[in-house]
Order: structure tokens, then C-alpha cells, then sequence
């Protein structure tokens, strides 16, 4: 199991949002996490990325205990997020905004540029190559050196994806990611997190778009009320 | 006469840029219309008259720009960042700034009273270079605001300026993704103020300064970041020039008591006409 969720319970000022939330997540599938607004899905998301702590119980990833990591800390154990509203530098090009995604990179650190040129260099190609490589796979080829404000919104999307996979995010929590996109786009985006799932990556998406969540899902938790109500589906 | 205009126009446009640069990198790292950046430019030659008691001229230089870097940090760390964490809005960051701005003035004037101080540079006679005669000191300021906007143009090539560049495009992203947004505030606090400082010492050498000389070039670097557009180093020193440029025509043609104000016309019309500024990214209608 690449994630465990044990007896979860969340409650702002006494308001019980999540109530004994327990799951399990395998390695290399896609878990679609269904409920009404305010059901407590994107706080499950909040606690699972160590946005928010829980008031109860404890999340395990890879048998790892992320009770007292702090949500970056949790971003390098390989958990990676987007958002409902895609969080990308609108202002940098598509290229820049995978390579802000890396993490530990020698140029950081100004004086390398004098000291360590080479390492630098062979860095910064490396990574480059790599940001084209995961460009091509979200299917924003052309689009490397655009501005990320100038992609379409299922594109912005796609690339707050490529963010994580950049940063080799090993479970990929998705908030929504086809809301607000049209048919082509759902399409693109499902058959991407296919293949991220033929490569190993899991995937755990809340989505209200339940026929096409449901279609590439092994397995779907319906949320009610803060609590999880579990249903194995089928695996494409 | 045209060229001689033209050179001493390019001089002091690229003094202004060095103002404005430093505006610019605090501006759209701090989100603060930082007026008090004015003051540390006065403040930067004040130190250096003080500095010159001392030490010699790179060591008096030298110590200024550390004076100037702590001023900034403590402003940063004093007043903008406990208003920031407070989520207080523009208008209370500004009449904050202007607060500063107003006290650190007076304390110059106070300490150093409000005449003009004026330095020889010793760097000898003007020379003449076919049409245009050139006092040295404006080779010196020519030559130093080439190299430190280039310098700074270098450093926004660097994978640390990339988090520089991503935390003025969406700060809370920037820091989800691990980048240290408060120390970036201080680097740039001291780094643009520092720049202002330098650009006030270059003046010195020139025309002289007194406390008041600073909300003026503030002003003028505030409207170059703004006509230059969304925190484009190439767009602020592009605007400063042509700043620089109206300014001597208006001085030449008209008359200085017109400079500031045709100034702000100018900004009026590029406003009007591009609202993005000079140079702008390519974004969808909904983005902008």
C-alpha cells in the first residue's frame, strides 16, 4: 500500500467536517473520491498533502507516519497536489514553470555560477531536457516556451500535472481536474492519467465529473456527511 | 548641440534606470509602493559624505552600500513584513512608506541641514569627443550604471532569480513550492535599495544632493516600472531612457518647472494606450 488513511477525524471549533476516515491506496492505480459540496473532500486533501492537521488519527505514506511533516516536507516525500483553479506562474513560460517545480538545484546558490559553471550547465540541460520530455507527455509539446498565462485553462491543467511529475511526485492527489474543461480536453487529461498509472504513479482525484472519474478509476470512495463509504469499481 | 543633448540624456536615463531597477525589484517582490526608497537614495550619499571622514573612496562606497542594505532590511523587517503578515492592504503599506520616507528625511536634514553637498570627484577637465564634451564623472556614471544594469540583467538569467520571477508571478504557489518568500523580500530590499544608493553617490560626484532630491527621482522610477510593465527589467530601463529623454526636452524646449509634470502625462498616455506597460507577456484576455 502507497497510503494508508487511518481513523482520520477533522472539527473546526467543534464543527466535525471528517469522521473516522479510513482507506487504503495501491501502488500504481487511479481512486476517484466522490461527495456533496462541503462533504470534507478537499479537507481530506488538505490533511493527506499536511495543508491542515488532523484533530484524530494518522496518514501513512510508503509505512511513513506524515503526522509531523510539514506540507513541503510531505511535497519531497514524492505527494504532489494541484488545485481545484490551476496553481501555475502565469507570468513564466511553460518551461520555466516545470523547472520552478525541481527541486535542489546548484544555481540557487548565485556564487555557483563563478565556482561550479559546469555542474550548472550540465544541471540545467539535464532538467530542460527533462522539462521537454514531461511537456511532450502532457501533450504541450508546442507549447514549452509559451506563457503559462496563455494556455487554455484545461491546458494550465495539464501543465499544474507536469508540475508533479517534474518534482516525481509518487501519488498524485488531483482536486478537480476536469471541471471547467470541454470533452477534448477531459479526454486528454483521462487518457494522461492512464499512463501515468501504466508507469507506476497513483493517482487520487476528487472529481464531480462522475461517469469519466468512474470509467478510469479502480476503485471509488464516495464521501457523505465525513464519512467514507467504500465501492470497488472495475480497472480499465 | 543635438548629440550633447542625446549623451547627457543617456547619462542621467540610465542613473534614473538604476533608481528605477531597484524600485522595480522591490516593488513587484514586496508588493509595497516603496516611496521610501527615496530617502534611502538620499541616504546613500549622506553615508558616503560621512563614509569619505573615514575611509578611502571604494571604502567609503563600500561601507555606504552596507549602511544603505541594513536601513533596508530594517525597514523591511520593522514596518513592511509585520503589515504584510497583518494582510494589510496598499494604502497602509504606502502611507507607511511615506511615514518612513518623512522621518528619515528630517533626520538627514537635521543632522546635515538642508543646503546642497556638494564633492569635487577630482577626476580632472572635461574632454571632447567630436561634437559632445564630456565632464569624466559622467563617464564614471555611464560606465557604472552599464555594468550594474548588466549585472543585474546576468543575475535575472540565474535558476535563483527563476524563484525571484515566481514569486511576483503567484507568491502562494512560490511558497507551497518551498521558496523562502521572506528572505527574497530582504535580498531585494537591500539589493534595489543599494542600487538607488550607488546612482545617489554618482550624483553627488555631479550635481551635488540635498535631503529633499529624493522623492522626485521616486517618483520618476516609480513611472518608468510602471510604463516599463509587470516587472520587466528590460521595460524599466527602456522607460527610465525615455523619461530621461522627455525630461531634457521639456528642460531645453519648455521649461524644468514642467518636467515632473509632463512626466506624469507621459504615464497618462501610456496607460491609456498599452495598460500592460512597454513589455508585457502574452496572456489570454481572462488572464490579463
Amino acid at each position: 500500500m502507497i497510503l494508508k488513511v487511518e481513523h482520520i477525524s477533522k472539527s473546526f471549533n467543534g464543527l466535525s467536517v471528517l469522521k473516522d476516515v479510513s482507506f487504503e491506496l495501491s501502488e500504481g492505480t487511479i481512486t476517484s473520491l466522490f461527495g456533496e459540496n462541503g462533504s470534507g473532500k478537499t479537507t481530506l486533501f488538505h490533511i493527506i498533502a499536511g495543508f491542515l492537521k488532523p484533530t484524530s488519527g494518522n496518514v501513512y505514506f510508503q509505512d511513513e507516519n506524515l503526522h509531523h511533516k510539514s506540507a513541503d516536507e510531505i511535497d519531497e516525500l514524492g505527494i504532489g497536489r494541484t488545485w481545484q483553479t490551476p496553481r501555475i506562474f502565469k507570468n513564466l513560460s511553460v518551461q520555466d514553470n516545470l523547472l520552478l517545480a525541481t527541486k535542489d538545484h546548484p544555481g540557487e546558490r548565485v556564487l555557483n555560477y563563478l565556482l561550479k559553471p559546469g555542474i550548472i550547465w550540465r544541471e540545467e540541460t539535464n532538467r530542460k531536457e527533462r522539462a521537454e520530455k514531461v511537456c511532450d507527455e502532457i501533450g504541450l509539446a508546442r507549447k514549452l516556451q509559451k506563457t503559462a498565462g496563455a494556455l487554455s485553462y484545461g491546458q494550465q491543467k495539464l501543465l499544474s500535472i507536469g508540475m508533479l511529475l517534474m518534482n516525481d511526485a509518487e501519488l498524485l492527489l488531483l482536486d478537480e481536474p476536469f471541471a471547467g474543461v470541454n470533452a477534448k480536453m477531459v479526454d486528454a487529461i483521462s487518457e494522461l492519467l492512464l499512463q501515468l498509472k501504466e508507469r507506476g504513479k497513483t493517482v487520487l482525484l476528487v472529481e464531480h465529473n462522475r461517469s469519466k472519474a468512474t470509467e478510469i478509476s479502480y476503485k471509488v470512495l464516495h464521501l457523505v456527511k465525513g464519512r467514507i463509504q467504500e465501492q470497488e469499481g472495475i480497472t480499465p | 548641440m543635438y548629440a550633447q543633448l542625446l549623451f547627457n540624456t543617456l547619462v542621467s536615463g540610465l542613473l534614473l534606470a538604476l533608481v528605477a531597477v531597484g524600485f522595480s525589484l522591490i516593488f513587484n517582490t514586496t508588493k509595497v509602493f516603496h516611496l521610501a526608497h527615496g530617502a534611502l537614495y538620499v541616504a546613500g550619499a549622506y553615508a558616503w559624505l560621512q563614509f569619505r571622514e573615514l575611509l578611502s573612496g571604494t571604502g567609503a562606497i563600500i561601507g555606504s552600500l552596507i549602511i544603505i542594505g541594513i536601513l533596508a532590511i530594517l525597514i523591511e523587517k520593522l514596518v513592511y513584513q509585520p503589515l504584510a503578515k497583518k494582510k494589510s492592504g496598499q494604502a497602509i503599506t504606502l502611507i507607511s512608506s511615506i511615514g518612513v520616507y518623512l522621518f528619515m528625511i528630517n533626520l538627514i536634514a537635521l543632522l546635515y541641514g538642508n543646503e546642497t553637498q556638494f564633492v569635487n570627484p577630482g577626476l580632472g577637465s572635461s574632454f571632447s569627443l567630436a561634437t559632445i564634451t564630456i565632464v569624466p564623472i559622467q563617464l564614471v556614471q555611464l560606465i557604472t550604471a552599464v555594468l550594474l544594469i548588466g549585472g543585474i540583467m546576468l543575475l535575472t538569467k540565474t535558476k535563483w532569480f527563476l524563484k525571484v520571477k515566481a514569486m511576483i508571478s503567484e507568491e502562494t504557489v512560490a511558497s507551497v513550492l518551498g521558496v523562502n518568500t521572506n528572505a527574497i523580500r530582504l535580498w531585494m530590499m537591500a539589493l534595489g535599495s543599494m542600487l538607488a544608493g550607488i546612482a545617489a553617490i554618482l550624483q553627488l560626484f555631479d550635481t551635488g544632493m540635498d535631503p529633499h532630491r529624493g522623492m522626485t527621482i521616486t517618483l520618476s522610477a516609480a513611472v518608468a516600472v510602471i510604463i516599463g510593465g509587470q516587472g520587466s527589467i528590460k521595460g524599466t530601463v527602456l522607460a527610465a531612457l525615455l523619461i530621461a529623454l522627455l525630461q531634457t526636452i521639456t528642460e531645453w524646449f519648455v521649461s524644468a518647472q514642467w518636467k515632473e509634470g509632463l512626466t506624469f502625462l507621459l504615464l497618462i498616455a501610456v496607460i491609456l494606450w498599452r495598460t500592460e506597460g512597454i513589455v508585457s507577456f502574452k496572456m489570454r484576455v481572462e488572464e490579463k
